[in-house]
């Protein structure tokens, strides 16, 4: 594992350590009321809304992490003189979908989790749509990628050109 | 690919040994290699000219279309 590797891991556990011990924490469910996020009654309401959004929270940021640690590894394999390489390319679909994914759920999934939060409890949550950015990069990166990927098939006939 | 070398075919017509056809064509023995056997994608007109001249021949020798299947 090289420098950057190691990094990314102790980011990516991190992390994901510091949203599961917020989980336990109800002080942490009362400071997100103050800070606009209505968790704190939900939670006193019913459990499993709770356990649903954190779950969604950990879920977000579990795929941040990821994502953090495969730009790291990017960062570790990209070599600037020969910048074309299949594994750059793979990496860099990987974070594409992975901001996919994250969209998926921090967009989609919380939307689908107000309506039925508002339609059985009557509590109502701010809409969050913070996370429709990640949709943009994606289609950023995955345009890249296929940059990257048209990129390699030129660099190979070219080295395969007698 | 449907396009054969058979660069190979003329060497051995002309009794030349790849070492004595890269030194002749001024080309490494890779890129000679990689042309034997079939993996090149393109050739440059040039490079056709020259193994033309040291194997005194057309270029349909050394390459030819079979149509696939």
């Amino acid at each position: 594992m090289g420098k950057f590797e190691v990094a990314g891991c102790r980011y990516a556990i991190a992390a994901v350590a510091d949203t599961r011990s917020k989980f336990y924490n109800p002080d942490w469910a009362k400071r997100t009321y103050e800070a606009d996020l209505n968790i704190f009654s939900i939670r006193e309401h019913n459990i499993g809304f709770y356990v649903y959004a954190m779950c969604l929270t950990i879920a977000v940021s579990a795929l941040k992490a990821l994502i953090w640690y495969v730009v790291f590894e990017l960062l570790s394999k990209l070599k600037l003189q020969t910048p074309f390489s299949m594994e750059v390319e793979i990496k860099l679909e990987r974070i594409a979908y992975l901001l996919l994914a994250v969209w998926i759920v921090s967009s989609i999934f919380w939307k689908i989790y107000i309506y039925y939060l508002l339609k059985s409890t009557g509590i109502q949550l701010p809409t969050n749509n913070s996370g429709d950015e990640n949709l943009f990069m994606a289609g950023i990166i995955y345009i890249i990628s296929q940059v990257f990927k048209r990129g390699i098939e030129i660099q190979e006939e070219n080295q395969l050109t007698v | 690919m449907p396009i054969i070398v058979n660069l190979d075919v003329m060497m051995a017509k002309r009794k030349m040994s790849l070492n004595e056809l890269s030194e002749k064509v001024d080309l490494t023995l890779s890129n000679l290699s990689i042309l034997k056997t079939g993996k090149a994608k393109a050739i440059r007109f040039s490079t056709l000219d020259v193994i033309c001249k040291v194997l005194d021949c057309q270029p349909g020798d050394i390459l030819e279309y079979v149509k696939k299947g």
